[in-house]
């Protein structure tokens, strides 16, 4: 972002009235969140101002480049039903963007987000309730899932675990799932030849990546004008070359450029949604916590939200 | 004179009870010895059986014969190799002239007298000479050059002192008696007559010679009798515990892991008892000569860890846990960002000269901390990456193609046999400069009319960085899926260019049941050289070559590539570490993903070393270690950067370009 240095690591959004200096609340985001930060500027337009914190000072400053911060972004959101928080998504200093969405948009909040994926039309959505206990949420309706890369981690559960549990209970032991890619993904901590400058490799950049705003490489160029269809299309192959979905099966995607040609693997329509016209297979997932803890229960599916 | 006077009195001036109290101490010594050493021994073997047996008792015995005379673990510090050569030797004919004036005054065997005498006498005493040399050339070292390796601890320096008195008291006791008379036949006891002839000199009186033999000999003999008492203590422990490890010791390439036998849910070392009974053999072998920490990397950039204090820690909790059940827990008693700092070069294992496999702790430490869920997020990236997507570079598998570029390699049909299987890798496919190394073995493949195939999207990591980074189980997992895509094209040999995967392949994968050859790349174009169908590559410049860990002190491959850049370029320079003595690029035990913090970075030193050769191109043989050289490139001056090259790139270049510069 022009003008904010390196060591800029955090960005204040204060949501309200810049102008009356009457400010409804404080969202501390990571810089790297400039996914959040686009929204919460698309979201509140001009009642947002930008805090970069200043190492000099050591003390948050206007950020100069405010105008910048909102040009990057040209997300227009529509109302949301459910707010999905991850874990970290609100940090410690009180953010409030979570709830500003909710309240903006009347939707519900769901904290301690830990999984989500599609199940033919719905999102089923597990929130964490500590020491193993799960809910279940099955969600039908708009979400926005709010996530951080601030987010402190459980406690990793090794494979040997995994199986041992898997065994207690009868399923065979676990197998790699082809295709998927966890939110995290390694990222080898030197520069592997020009990569690493194009995909950063952390959840919230390729985030904001596939949705155009902020990042180093993002400009004009990558906006796709086109009809509803042609968008979705590369949206689908945007999508998949980030890890985001599975490869297609059939040659829809080949229509974007002609000439792609892609691995597919096999997906069960049961992991399938639906936008439109074009089939999505969707699944985000997320690392497995918690599984030496098996006597708590998971409870659900509840069901929340609307249908679209 | 008559031959059979040629020989002295064993025990002579020293009166029955004095003798009567030596033999009853030295037993109750030894006794109290022989208990410690049952005791501790006990506490081990509440430990692991080994998973895997040692080698043939014939085997070990040769080894151990041959460590003994030759020391050649020792001899890379030539200094401290000869100090403690001198050493043991030295003590080794002490204890058997001891044992013979023993069987001269306790059986009936009568052979001590004559030539026979004589040449023994000379022999202990130039025993003795090289027991107070050594003992002297070590103290120097702890006590003035204090070599910062050492560990400075009072006891070692106390037992040392010990020793030298033994030693010191001999001579004066030998000297007493000989004194006496000096009968002209001891001068064959050079150091005895030389210093008896100065007391003749002196005209000390026979009277007073006699009270000086008799308390000398009592002074001797008690702290003889303490050091059989101190023999299973600390430092002493490494004659007895060293030489069982090496005995024990299992025969392998050093790069190579063990696989564990999991108890319940818990394959790491989370307490002194999950480890096996080598280990904690190993541990107590330790001579806290701290030749691991000079040569680690990890601590040569300043990072937390020393591996000498692994070992002396797990000691220590085998000790604490013969004082309480619950004491022996293990990760609790090292720095995390020790164990993680760890590239499993190996350059420990290869320096300890009582054979410790220091590394193969570390990782079982790991593997513990993988079971507690207590791991660096980087760690826990890695793990989930290689889980999701078969690579620990988070990539999507079937993007492993990708590296391609339009070569057509020829990917494998299902079920079709395999002669030769090109074994990518996972930096071969999805870091740009293992990708350049690919597209460079493709074209020499090409290029030579070879018949090979390689998975496509079928292959899937190793499971190597997981593996070393403690993931038992995911390594595992890895392994019997690959093996079974290997079983069912019947491969019969693999050639990859990457070390890693060529150790895993090589020497782990067995275990879980592979039968097939394997060649690093290195191997395959020096063989190609060899056989003259690789030639015309002459005229490149100076080149450095910087030996991958896994490929060079790990198997033991340090020829064949240096064959192959010897056929490109005739100014090969060496580092001053290279060959099985190699510096490690940082990468190695995950590494490449891991960065815990220390005052420098390994890739950076091993860049220097390398740019001060002179050399502008750095040719190595592993995907891990180019990144890791190139970024360590960055920290050179301006002016110093070094091109970093794999030798396939080199060769896939003169091999297109013969007579031009390297590209």
């Amino acid at each position: 972002m022009p003008g904010w240095g390196f060591e800029m690591r955090r960005v204040a959004v204060i949501i309200g009235s810049a102008r009356s200096e009457t400010h409804a609340g404080t969202s501390m985001l990571p810089m790297s969140d400039r996914g959040a930060v686009a929204l919460a500027l698309a979201r509140f337009g001009a009642d947002v101002c930008a805090y970069a914190f200043d190492s000099a000072a050591g003390c948050f400053a206007r950020a100069a480049g405010v105008e910048t911060v909102a040009a990057i972004s040209e997300l227009k959101t529509g109302s949301v039903d459910v707010a999905l928080v991850g874990r970290g998504g609100c940090g410690a200093d009180g953010d409030i963007l979570p709830a500003r969405l909710a309240e903006e948009s009347g939707a519900a909040l769901v904290y301690d987000v830990i999984d989500v994926h599609w199940e033919s039309d719905r999102l089923v959505v597990t929130r964490d309730l500590g020491r193993g206990a799960r809910d279940l949420l099955s969600v039908r309706g708009r979400a926005v899932l709010i996530v951080s890369d601030s987010v402190a981690r459980g406690p990793y559960v090794s494979r040997f675990r995994i199986n041992a549990e898997k065994a207690a209970s009868g399923e065979s032991p676990a197998r790699a799932e082809p295709g998927g890619i966890g939110w995290e993904p390694a990222t080898p901590r030197v520069r592997l030849g020009d990569h690493a400058s194009r995909v950063a490799g952390r959840a919230v950049e390729r985030m904001n990546a596939l949705f155009g705003v902020g990042g180093v490489a993002e400009s004009a160029a990558h906006l796709v004008r086109g009809s509803a269809e042609e968008c979705a299309r590369h949206l689908l192959r945007y999508l998949s070359h980030h890890g985001f979905v599975e490869r297609r099966v059939d040659g829809e995607d080949q229509g974007a450029s002609g000439k792609t040609a892609t691995t597919h693997s096999a997906e069960p329509k049961s992991q399938r949604a639906s936008v439109g016209r074009v089939s999505i297979p969707l699944r985000v997932r997320r690392r497995p916590r918690c599984l030496n803890d098996p006597l708590l229960p998971t409870r659900g599916p509840f069901e929340i939200g609307v249908d679209l | 004179m008559n031959e059979s006077a040629i020989t002295r009195e064993i025990l002579g001036n020293i009166p029955v009870g004095l003798v009567g109290a030596f033999y009853l101490s030295t037993i109750a010594a030894c006794g109290w010895a022989a208990m410690v050493l049952i005791r501790r021994a006990s506490a081990r073997h509440l430990a692991r059986r080994p998973a895997q047996p040692p080698p043939p008792l014939g085997e070990r015995l040769v080894s151990i014969a041959r460590y003994l005379v030759f020391q050649e673990p020792l001899r890379r510090d030539r200094f401290a190799g000869v100090a403690h050569l001198l050493i043991v030797y030295g003590f080794f004919i002490l204890i058997v002239g001891t044992s013979i004036v023993f069987l001269e005054h306790q059986t009936p065997l009568h052979f001590f007298y004559g030539w026979f005498y004589r040449i023994a006498s000379l022999i202990i005493d130039l025993g003795g000479i090289a027991l107070i040399v050594g003992l002297l050339m070590f103290l120097w070292r702890r006590h003035v050059a204090r070599e910062e390796r050492i560990l400075q601890a009072w006891w070692v320096s106390a037992l040392a002192w010990m020793l030298l008195a033994i030693a010191i008291s001999g001579f004066a006791l030998e000297a007493a008696r000989i004194a006496v008379e000096l009968p002209a036949f001891e001068r064959w006891s050079a150091v005895g007559y030389a210093i008896a002839s100065l007391l003749h000199a002196a005209d000390v009186s026979a009277d007073t010679l006699q009270v000086w033999h008799r308390a000398l000999w009592g002074g001797h003999a008690l702290v003889c009798a303490l050091f059989f008492a101190l023999v299973p203590w600390l430092f002493f422990g490494h004659m007895v515990y060293g030489a069982a490890s090496w005995l024990q010791r299992r025969q392998r390439p050093l790069a190579a892991l063990r696989t564990p036998v999991p108890a319940k849910l818990s394959p790491g070392a989370a307490t002194v008892r999950a480890l096996d009974w080598n280990d904690l053999l190993q541990a107590d072998a330790c001579t806290t000569c701290g030749r691991c920490n000079s040569a680690c990397p990890a601590a040569t950039a300043g990072k937390s860890l020393r591996p000498r204090e692994i070992v002396l820690g797990i000691r220590e909790a085998l000790t604490d846990a013969g004082v309480a059940a619950d004491a022996d827990d293990l990760p609790g008693r090292f720095d995390a960002d020790a164990l993680w700092s760890c590239t499993t070069c190996g350059a420990c294992n290869q320096v300890c000269p009582v054979g410790i496999d220091v590394y193969d702790k570390i990782v079982e430490l790991r593997r513990a901390s993988v079971e507690a869920g207590v791991i660096p997020d980087s760690a826990a990236d890695l793990f989930e990456a290689t889980a999701a997507g078969f690579n620990p570079f988070g990539k999507d598998n079937d993007q492993r193609l990708d590296w391609a570029q339009g070569s057509n390699p020829p990917v494998a049909e299902p079920g079709e046999a395999i002669d030769l299987l090109y074994w990518v890798g996972c930096a071969g496919s999805f870091d740009p400069d293992g990708q350049s190394i690919s597209r460079s073995m493709i074209a020499i493949l090409d290029r030579l009319g070879i018949r090979y195939r390689i998975l496509g999207c079928r292959e899937r990591c190793t499971g190597d960085p997981a593996r070393r980074a403690g993931e038992e189980g995911l390594f595992q997992q890895c392994a019997r899926e690959n093996i079974a895509t290997l079983a069912g094209h019947s491969v019969k040999t693999v050639l990859t260019h990457c070390p890693h995967c060529f150790n895993t392949l090589k020497n782990e994968y067995p275990e879980f049941g592979a039968s097939f050859s394997v060649e690093h790349h290195s191997q395959f174009l020096a063989r190609m050289i060899a056989e003259g169908r690789l030639s015309g590559m002459e005229g490149l410049g100076p080149v450095t070559y910087h030996d991958p860990c896994y490929l060079g002190r790990g198997n033991g491959e340090t020829t064949a590539p240096r064959a192959v850049i010897d056929a490109m370029s005739d100014a090969r320079v060496e580092m001053p570490r290279s060959g099985e003595e190699s510096f490690c690029c940082g990468a190695g035990g995950g590494g490449l993903w891991l960065d815990i913090a220390g005052e420098d970075r390994v890739e950076n030193i091993r860049s220097r070393e390398a740019a001060e050769t002179g050399a502008k191109t750095v040719v190595t043989g592993c995907p891990f270690c180019k990144p890791m050289l190139e970024a360590g490139n960055q920290s050179l001056p301006d002016g110093k950067s070094t091109v970093v090259k794999d030798l396939a790139e080199l060769v896939a270049e003169r091999m297109a370009c013969p007579d031009g510069a390297s590209k």
